[in-house]
């Protein structure tokens, strides 16, 4: 079973970093989902089968698994799909940003932008929606 | 106090939420948010006269005592945070108005701020490990939504690189809490503390160093950095206010919070030292070669972001007081000079210092004050800031971080007098006239100055805190006290 596990936090841990560091958008958006999970799965086993709290001196509590971690986890993973909502929504309601387009880069500087455009984005105006 | 420590959280959150479901184009918007911020601010009143007292309450949620319940109290370091939190969301609802922000941010951004001063205030009070992670991850979405209220290209592609990297830091913070419960079986702050003893080894070092680095992406320490310069021109000018008051000092608080309390092993301290003292040195480095307003002042963040790391990794109780007072200066000060450079920015059309010429009105007083307070000029709260951390650095004999952080002082005092000559001494533009000096900025100014004038209590009340944290603060009063922590492994019913 650990190993099993390690094997599955090394995989989706592996495969998330390959996919964050190539350039394409819709890949790096799912690494975030593949690096989220290999981690929430280290959670899961960090719960220790001996000890189930709560239940402390109750009779047959061996077979018993620790809650802890798994509300930890079920919490972060809440939170992960929501981040990657967020990544997706960005990703559909900006129509530059192309799904199998690069990563976008920020931009460091106004240097080659209209100067309307961004009189406009600095009183407010700027955008479409 | 535990009603005031609750109430600091919720009523933002309660606030936040009302303010989204108003119908769009509400005129009940402002009065409502100004109230609202007002309330909270009296809470955090309360909540630091509470503090000082030295009477101590603990609001375990449900009753449950360590290590399950999760704790929330609020010591001197959470209660000074939240009152300076509570204090610049009033100052950035204020100062975003429809008349020069713009309806459509004003209506998105205000509900998105308190939510995430909801977040912070929670994240300052809470005394228990995984809790401060949901914290952390409730302040970052409101700030992922926040940086999409520009709603330009620009505001997009930051965002992305943005997210991107505070994520991965969530993901080691997270990792580090796992490998810290599967080794102690608790992520109880103070029950962590107790059981991790004197000196830790092995597995721990690993899982604190991955906390360490993930508070120091958010904080923003060199060469965990460079997310920094590239989000805040891109977010809406008071939102990146409240931005560079706040958000990199959520990752500093999280390390004055975490590194006393889990007696983190010998070179990690000596790292953070370091890196606040290369922090220091290219901050104000990289801001000499800026001519973005907001990207030089963000630079600038990252320098004095490495004045208080290196402060916090010293870990004498003079060198955290430093880095206490210069947090509480930093907090005013930097917020205000973001307000003028939002200012400067929509006066003249441009972010570019070479395009600006302002003249010298309103904005210009507030400028030089918190420009020169920042490079620490001695009747101003910077000075004494700097004094307390030069002695602290002095007395520890670090002498190459004293030699970076006056190297980086100078640096700081040439890229601010280098915004000074393009954007203000510059002949009276003709046709924009003078300015108005906005009261709310006023306000930040004057209390910059109460606190150079008060900066003896002050600076008494930082060493008070930062004996308190050094001996793991509010949450460490839980561990002084075995008695209320059941055993690990089980052996006591």
């Amino acid at each position: 079973m650990t190993l099993a596990l390690t094997l599955s936090v090394g995989l989706l841990v592996g495969a998330g970093v390959y996919l964050l560091l190539g350039k394409r958008l819709f890949p790096a958006i799912l690494a975030f989902s593949l690096l989220s999970h290999g981690v929430h799965l280290v959670m899961v086993a960090s719960g220790r089968g001996e000890a189930p709290p709560i239940l402390t001196g109750a009779e047959g509590t061996a077979s018993v698994a620790d809650p802890i971690p798994q509300a930890l986890v079920l919490t972060a993973i809440v939170i992960s799909m929501t981040v990657t909502l967020y990544l997706l929504a960005v990703l559909v309601s900006s129509g530059r940003l192309q799904p199998d387009g690069e990563v976008p880069q920020p931009r460091s500087d106004d240097a080659s932008r209209d100067p309307e455009a961004v009189r406009a984005e600095l009183e407010g105006k700027g955008g479409s929606r | 106090m535990t009603w005031a420590s609750l109430a600091a959280w919720l009523l933002p959150a309660a606030a936040g939420l009302l303010l989204w479901l108003l119908p769009r184009r509400s005129a009940k918007q402002r009065p409502l948010a100004l109230i609202a911020a007002l309330l909270q601010l009296a809470i955090a009143t309360a909540l630091l006269v509470g503090a000082t007292k030295g009477t101590l309450e603990i609001h375990p949620f449900g009753d449950w005592q360590p290590p399950f319940g999760i704790p929330f109290a609020a010591d001197r370091l959470s209660a000074l945070l939240v009152l300076l939190q509570s204090l610049l969301l009033l100052v950035t609802v204020w100062v975003l108005r429809e008349e020069t922000h713009g309806r459509r941010t004003t209506e998105r951004a205000v509900p998105l701020l308190f939510l995430l001063s909801s977040g912070l205030s929670a994240a300052f009070q809470t005394g228990d490990l995984f809790n401060l992670f949901v914290c952390f991850e409730v302040v970052l979405l409101a700030s992922y939504i926040l940086l999409q209220v520009p709603g330009s290209e620009r505001s997009r592609r930051a965002a992305f690189a943005n997210v991107a990297i505070n994520l991965v830091a969530s993901l080691f913070f997270f990792l580090g809490v796992a490998v810290l419960y599967g080794r102690f079986g608790t992520v109880h702050l103070a029950d962590l503390a107790a059981r991790i003893g004197e000196a830790p080894a092995g597995v721990e070092v690993f899982a604190i160093s991955l906390l360490t680095v993930a508070f120091a992406v958010k904080a923003g320490v060199v060469p965990l950095v460079f997310w920094l310069p590239a989000t805040y021109p891109a977010l809406s000018g008071p939102v990146a206010a409240f931005f560079a008051g706040m958000m990199t000092k959520l990752g500093v608080f999280a390390l004055l919070r975490t590194v006393p309390l889990l007696k983190v092993a010998a070179p990690l301290p000596e790292i953070l030292v370091w890196a606040g003292a290369a922090s220091a040195v290219l901050g104000s480095l990289a801001a000499l070669s800026e001519y973005e307003v907001r990207r030089l002042l963000g630079f600038h963040i990252v320098s004095q972001v490495g004045y208080m790391v290196l402060g916090l990794g010293l870990l004498t109780a003079g060198a955290v007081a430093g880095a206490i007072f210069y947090l509480t200066h930093h907090i005013l000060v930097k917020a205000a000079l973001f307000f003028v450079a939002d200012e400067l920015e929509r006066r003249n059309g441009s972010r570019d210092l070479r395009e600006m010429a302002t003249g010298r009105g309103g904005p210009a007083g507030i400028f030089l004050l918190s420009a020169l307070s920042l490079a620490g000029l001695p009747p101003l709260s910077g000075f004494f800031a700097k004094v307390g951390l030069f002695r602290a650095t002095f007395e520890a004999q670090a002498w190459g971080p004293l030699a970076a952080l006056v190297v980086a002082s100078f640096f700081t005092l040439a890229s601010m007098l280098k915004v000074w000559r393009h954007a203000f001494w510059q002949p009276e533009p003709s046709a924009a006239g003078r300015a108005r000096t906005s009261r709310p900025l006023g306000l930040l100014v004057a209390l910059s100055l109460a606190l150079a004038l008060a900066a003896g209590p002050v600076f008494r009340f930082a060493e008070a805190t930062a004996e308190q944290i050094l001996q793991g603060g509010a949450v460490g009063t839980v561990a002084a006290d075995p008695s209320g922590i059941p055993d690990a492994a089980g052996s006591t019913p």
